[in-house]
């Protein structure tokens, strides 16, 4: 499990021509003699240096060294700033993936290569922007050839984005609990008669998930199927035909628009607003974070703003999925350093998959300088009734140094929280809150913010 | 449903590299539309063939590309 005593990534074992390993904050890869053919016709090919010009791959350098278990290549990667997964993207998230995923396939055939597979974990995303960083997908192109990846892509892109644009649920629960995303089969069970016999999707999940079906016993169909041929341009009819219809979809919903969303729920006045977004500012003047993670970064107002102060870099955490989306539109169209991603902080990513190392935690995967956590507490101090020490340390854990917002009773917020519940929170006060930073950090300031009481509390671990 | 699978894989030829299963799903779905698309392709070929037999058959003359 070693390489030059460098630890090998849980996720990197289904392709056994190479393994990636992580050491010392850098990213190697070893490609083994088998597959070197399918590497050097990447790179002469003038594939592998357009894909890495229009920053579609993760750029590669190749090192004087070879791997002494199969005398293979190793190269090292540039290093993402973040790792994600699948089901802590919104809905436009993976649509972008998707589509990354197909364009990178297309690119690759017009120079004579195509990819292997078609997994989601090889697409990231650094700031808006989608990555593919598996250099061991591409692979020759002989004329004939079937897109084995094709069911694949289904499984991890088509069918989860039908899922959320059918039936309006977000697709992140399913693809956490499952490694291989939403099969063809469960999708159709749940989709009425007419869903599944409209032309795209008929074609696409329904008659794929039926021969399945029909075929798993039927050895002679199933060597057969496997000896098909597929003409190059009926791969690129394939490959642009998922492209168009991936385009069109949308997720389903209700009647909020993103547009008000912001606007409704928050309960600040200018002054109120601005003064937040000076003290955010101040804060980031103060420590120069390269990285920053905003929990519960609803549209990224104040990311944004961390970023107009220096921070080099925002990874944005919310559980609410149409704030996420504007905070992803906004990332993009500003072309903003920032990833808002899906994280429920009371149930944040686990470890998870083949040995449970295979998909890293949240916690494990923590490499933030500063923290801000504004209007964020109360929610899960008082909506799910984590006990404020509990969450302090929490969030105090999570990075060095940090901003966090304390919410008084009284606050019409927090109140609407109460409405519907008895008040067991006898425990909530601003001084327990206090005790509970003073317990794992010092306090190193206070501002107060709002008429209501609010005051943000900037924190420092102790060495 | 025999006739069907035999029409999905007309085509022969040995799949690579499929570290992943493809699934027989979706490789079935794949032989339809390369027969589809071989279909599609042999009446293009024979169209003119066809359209030439038809207006000779109501006493026409061939089209001046037919060699």
């Amino acid at each position: 499990m070693t390489f030059g005593g460098m630890s090998i990534e849980g996720g990197s074992f289904r392709d056994p021509r190479g393994r990636v390993y992580s050491h010392d904050g850098r990213i190697f890869r070893t490609i083994t003699p088998k597959a070197q053919g399918d590497y050097r016709k990447l790179v002469e090919s003038g594939l592998y240096s357009r894909l890495v010009d229009k920053h579609w791959l993760t750029a590669t350098v190749e090192l004087a060294i070879s791997d002494e278990q199969t005398g293979g290549l190793v190269v090292e990667h540039e290093r993402l700033p973040f790792v994600s997964y699948p089901y802590e993207w919104t809905f436009s998230q993976l649509k972008a993936a998707a589509l990354h995923q197909l364009d990178v396939h297309l690119e690759a055939l017009n120079h004579g290569l195509t990819l292997s597979d078609a997994s989601a974990y090889n697409v990231q995303f650094i700031d808006a922007n989608p990555i593919f960083i598996d250099l061991l997908s591409f692979r020759r192109y002989e004329e004939g050839m079937l897109w084995v990846g094709h069911r694949q892509f289904c499984e991890h892109y088509l069918h989860p984005l039908l899922f959320t644009a059918t039936f309006g649920i977000p697709f992140n629960h399913w693809l956490r609990s499952s490694m291989e995303g939403l099969s063809g089969q469960d999708l159709v069970s749940l989709m009425p008669l007419h869903r599944r016999l409209s032309p795209r999707t008929f074609l696409n999940v329904t008659l794929p998930s039926w021969l399945q079906r029909s075929s798993s016993n039927n050895d002679a169909a199933i060597e057969r199927a496997s000896k098909a041929r597929l003409r190059k341009a009926t791969l690129e009819f394939m490959l642009r035909s998922l492209r168009d219809w991936v385009s069109s979809l949308n997720p389903k919903v209700g009647n909020t628009t993103w547009g008000d969303y912001y606007e409704v729920t928050h309960n600040y006045s200018d002054s109120e607003s601005r003064a937040k977004h000076r003290i955010v500012s101040e804060f980031i003047t103060r420590w120069k974070p390269t990285m920053v993670w905003d929990m519960g970064c609803n549209t990224g107002e104040f990311s944004e703003t961390a970023l107009s102060a220096g921070a080099t870099r925002v990874i944005g955490f919310d559980f609410d999925q149409m704030a996420l989306e504007g905070a992803y539109r906004r990332a993009k169209e500003r072309k903003l350093a920032f990833l808002p991603l899906f994280q429920d902080a009371a149930n944040p990513s686990p470890d998870h998959g083949w040995n449970g190392v295979e998909r890293k935690s949240l916690m494990s995967r923590r490499n933030a300088d500063a923290l801000i956590a504004l209007a964020f507490e109360h929610h899960l101090a008082i909506g799910r009734n984590i006990p404020l020490d509990h969450l302090i340390a929490w969030l105090v854990s999570l990075a060095p140094v940090g901003l966090v917002e304390f919410v008084p009773r009284g606050d019409s917020n927090l109140d609407r929280l109460l409405r519907h519940r008895e008040d067991v929170f006898d425990d909530y006060t601003e001084d327990n809150f206090r005790s509970a930073i003073e317990a794992v950090a010092q306090v190193d300031r206070v501002d107060v913010v709002s008429a209501s009481g609010r005051k943000l509390y900037w924190y420092s671990r102790r060495a | 449903m025999k006739l069907l699978l035999l029409l999905m894989t007309a085509g022969v030829s040995e799949s690579a590299f499929a570290y992943i299963d493809p699934g027989t799903g979706s490789l079935l779905l794949q032989g339809l539309l390369a027969a589809i698309v071989g279909a599609l392709a042999g009446i293009k070929f024979y169209w003119k063939k066809i359209s030439n037999a038809v207006a000779r058959l109501f006493g026409r003359r061939q089209s001046s590309d037919q060699e």
